[in-house]
């Protein structure tokens, strides 16, 4: 515990607005530290796969979401989330949608269970504060190659296979966390292949702005990750956010920027385990 | 930047949105929110460039304050690009399940 020293008091007991702020600042750096060690914690590891990802706030701290949670199955759960807004506010109901997710995952059969009893647990406190997330829930075994997944109010992630987009990836939509009581969300499926590319993202990439205002969009991003489908998903990672930072020419990000890579593929992989996927840092 | 044109006729409210709803500018938007005496809202989006989620929530709070308040809302000269938005967060069944009741 971290108590107040008595230099942030004045002699009466009560800080100064000056000390206020500076206590304020400690506060949303600690915070910052609690969100970043969060999200940036352990990353699933496969043998049949390589996992990204990465989430950095436009402000001290932000309301994206991304994480992984390995299943006892041997799938990975990958979700993928916005909530409304930027900053503190933000980064709380963030928090609140983590602690559904890993609770959910622990009890639920597929992405669409995941994302509907992630629903009926933050509803009431979503709409109390007049709040919502949007969130893209996905499992991949990475036996089968079997990719399902389920959506509430996300943009579809982007899908590679052989250097273009997949097109006929089934589309599924449901409304986002927050909106609607009760909700059930549809599981679709697809089968992904060796060197077959899965990019989640938040709207923080498409909509970041040029100094004329022009916007990065999703057919940027589909060039830059088809330009570099060949290199390991950190590396996409890394060339995507300086293929957006270039873009932007140094002007302040506006949202919260998110991203999260799966690539399918044995090759650059070391074996840890025959059966079952692990976590490391 | 924000300019909202605010008519009132009868008991109609109508709102015209022009430039960008966002997070900065979400309090202009809220400032013209009274719904005393207003029997039906409508919001026009033609002039609007761009909208985040915070906008997005903004027009959510009307839709739902007309339902808590027998108000009915429309959401007029949507882009296609507001459209999708819209479609995939999910507004329009937000709004046709209110309409039906039982929420």
């Amino acid at each position: 515990m971290i108590f107040p020293k008595d230099d942030d008091n004045n002699s009466d007991g009560v800080q100064t607005s000056e000390e206020m702020g500076k206590t304020l600042q400690r506060e949303i750096h600690m915070a910052r530290n609690i969100q970043m060690k969060l999200l940036n914690g352990e990353k699933p590891y496969s043998t049949n796969g390589q996992f990204s990802g990465i989430s950095i706030p436009a402000r001290l701290i932000g309301g994206d979401y991304y994480d992984f949670y390995p299943l006892y199955n041997g799938k990975i759960r990958i979700i993928i989330g916005d909530v409304m807004g930027k900053g503190i506010p933000a980064a709380m109901l963030m928090i609140l949608t983590r602690g559904a997710f890993r609770s959910a995952s622990e009890s639920t059969q597929s992405p669409g269970e995941t994302i509907s009893a992630m629903n009926n647990a933050i509803y009431r406190d979503l709409r109390t504060l007049s709040s919502f997330v949007t969130v893209f829930c996905a499992d991949w075994d990475p036996h089968t190659g079997e990719f399902t997944y389920a959506n509430a109010g996300h943009s579809l992630p982007v899908f590679l296979r052989k250097g273009v987009e997949l097109q006929d990836v089934p589309q599924t939509k449901g409304v986002m966390l927050g909106g609607l009581p009760d909700q059930r969300y549809e599981d679709e499926s697809i089968l992904l292949h060796d060197h077959d590319l899965v990019f989640f993202y938040t709207d923080g990439i498409v909509e970041a702005k040029n100094r004329t205002g022009e916007m990065f969009k999703l057919a940027r991003l589909v060039h830059v990750l088809e330009e570099n489908l060949e290199q390991d998903a950190s590396e996409i990672e890394r060339i995507v956010v300086e293929s957006i930072t270039q873009f932007t020419q140094g002007l302040p990000q506006r949202d919260d920027i998110t991203m999260v890579t799966l690539k399918i593929g044995k090759e650059k992989s070391e074996i840890v385990s025959i059966n079952c996927p692990v976590l490391r840092s | 930047m924000l300019t909202i044109n605010k008519l009132i006729v009868d008991s109609k409210l109508t709102l015209s949105i022009k430039g960008v709803l966002d997070y900065a500018s979400i309090d202009i938007f809220h400032e013209h929110i009274d719904i005393i005496g207003i029997t039906k809202i409508i919001i026009y989006f033609k002039e609007m460039e761009f909208i985040d989620s915070t906008g997005i929530g903004a027009i959510l709070e009307v839709i739902h304050l007309g339902n808590e308040n027998n108000i009915s809302v429309e959401l007029e000269d949507l882009s296609e690009e507001a459209k999708e938005i819209f479609d995939i967060t999910g507004v329009f069944q937000i709004q046709e399940a209110l309409r039906k009741g039982g929420i």
